[in-house]
């Protein structure tokens, strides 16, 4: 799914955000980044995303090399992965349903399918209710799991997830955990960044840790 | 992507801009409603200058003793000069009826102690109203001595002074129009580009997530101009039925006090002001939307 070798990112030529990075990261794998803030976490997801790319090395994302693909390329290759974020990332000024239908607008899936495919997700995260709120109107716990139902709602291969239950309680955070392996179970690689070594520790999945930019153990 | 769509979201995201869109629409209305009533003045100033323009008159006195024949050859002659607008007889009878009118009751007597009446006849000669610039001047002057040059004409006469004072007015007042109206409209296009480019980038955040699930920048960027040259249209369209209510409600009634009807914009103004309104707007929004989509 993922392959990185030797992947560096300098930021303004003295900021070592990653330095020789060497990962594989295979299909249906579910994969905890754990690291302090400022090891690296955010940057190596964007540069899976695309959104930058290496100052040197070759990353291979679902077989598309990163620092030679095109515009068009990265947005079909993001049409197939799932993001979440410890802010949410909800469009303020879009209701939860059009939130999540917006993803499956993109792709010009039929208005009657994008009905049925949101309320499926929706009904998933157990917000079903409230689909017709805008983010604002919803608290912290139920705007992330409005992120997981658009990340998931389209099949996703791969899942990113950027410390998602980091402004959240215990107990919902272990729901929006739930959700992830629940995705996984149905075959979606799933990264998970987090600066809480306990919570990966109690999951049982592989661990990549990560500090000032390198890979550690 | 279906128009459908692309127009349902444009209207949709003005309408949940809410106080942003507001804004932003406001200061499209007031920008373009000052650039109008500049244009509004200066339409009527022009209005003026061709309004005393029309009023100047060529007098072609003629020589004593023309007959008939001769006098309407010379109309004819003179009705043919394509500036001409009108051309009319004034008989030596009629010329001392008017100069009679002029002096007044009880001053006729001396008049009627004249043995003959020495006043000429004449042809009375009204021009096409136009503004005088220096060129139209030099157009009329040529004019003038054209129907001096006439056979059966003793003498023109013209408003000299007149003309001369109407030259220096338009040639004074094109500059200054021209200038400020320059100035004027570069600032609107500055404030209304501007003030969509704003909008636009207060958009960072919902513009990065679009990308993020994978909308190309058509996808993303066609709404936003739309939305922008939405507001082009709406703010066009307010600033023009703002200042035709205050056409009507003031300039209007400003005729009592000043004798002059005040004329609203013409048509084709007012289209060119909205449609100029769409385009900015819909620059204002390419070039921030540019700044956000160039980079993956």
């Amino acid at each position: 799914m993922i392959q990185m070798y030797g992947v560096s990112k300098i930021y303004n030529s003295e900021i070592k955000a990653l330095q020789g990075i060497n990962l594989s990261i295979e299909r249906g794998e579910f994969v905890c980044l754990v690291g302090p803030s400022g090891a690296g976490k955010t940057t190596m997801l964007r540069l899976i995303t695309g959104f930058e790319k290496s100052t040197s090395g070759a990353i291979y994302v679902d077989g598309h090399d990163m620092n030679y693909i095109s515009k068009r390329e990265i947005s079909l290759l993001r049409r197939k992965m799932g993001f979440v974020f410890q802010d949410f990332k909800l469009i303020k000024t879009k209701t939860v349903f059009e939130n999540i239908a917006f993803v499956l607008k993109v792709i010009g899936v039929k208005e009657q399918e994008i009905k049925r495919r949101v309320a499926d997700v929706l009904n998933l995260v157990e917000l079903l209710n409230k689909s017709s709120s805008f983010p604002h109107q919803l608290s912290c716990g139920e705007q992330q799991r409005v992120a997981i139902a658009r990340a998931l709602v389209n099949n996703p291969v791969l899942l990113l997830a950027d410390e998602p239950t980091g402004n959240l309680d215990l107990d919902i955070a272990k729901e929006i955990i739930y959700l992830l392996l629940q995705a996984n179970e149905r075959n979606t690689t799933v990264i998970l960044a987090t600066h809480n070594n306990h919570l990966a520790t109690t999951l049982k999945k592989r661990i990549i840790y990560l500090d000032k930019g390198k890979i550690g153990s | 992507m279906s128009l459908k769509y692309l127009i349902k979201e444009a209207m949709l995201n003005l309408k949940r801009g809410g106080i942003a869109s507001f804004v932003t629409i406001s200061i499209i209305t007031i920008s373009l409603f000052i650039l109008g009533l500049f244009f509004i003045l200066t339409t009527n100033v022009r209005a003026i200058i061709e309004d005393l323009s029309s009023k100047v008159a060529i007098v072609a006195y003629l020589d004593n003793g023309l007959n008939k024949e001769e006098i309407d050859r010379l109309k004819k002659e003179v009705s043919k000069i394509k500036e001409v607008k009108h051309v009319s007889y004034i008989s030596k009878e009629i010329a001392m009826e008017r100069f009679k009118k002029d002096l007044g009751e009880g001053f006729t007597d001396i008049v009627e102690t004249l043995d003959t009446n020495p006043l000429p006849a004449s042809i009375e000669v009204k021009i096409k109203g136009s503004s005088f610039t220096q060129e139209e001047k030099e157009r009329f002057l040529h004019l003038v001595a054209k129907i001096k040059g006439l056979v059966g004409v003793k003498e023109v006469d013209y408003g000299k002074e007149m003309i001369d004072i109407l030259t220096k007015i338009t040639e004074g007042l094109s500059l200054v129009i021209y200038v400020i109206g320059f100035l004027f409209s570069i600032g609107a296009v500055f404030i209304v580009s501007n003030t969509i480019r704003l909008a636009i980038l207060s958009k960072k955040e919902e513009i990065e997530i679009m990308r993020l699930v994978g909308a190309t920048p058509g996808f993303i960027s066609t709404p936003y101009l739309l939305e922008g040259a939405l507001q082009g249209l709406i703010g066009g369209i307010l600033s023009m039925g703002l200042l035709f209510i205050i056409y009507k409600l003031i300039l209007n009634r400003l005729i009592f006090i000043l004798t002059y009807q005040f004329i609203f914009l013409p048509f084709t103004l007012i289209l060119g002001l909205v449609i100029g309104s769409i385009i900015v707007g819909l620059l204002g929004s390419l070039l921030s939307l540019h700044y956000y989509l160039r980079g993956g």
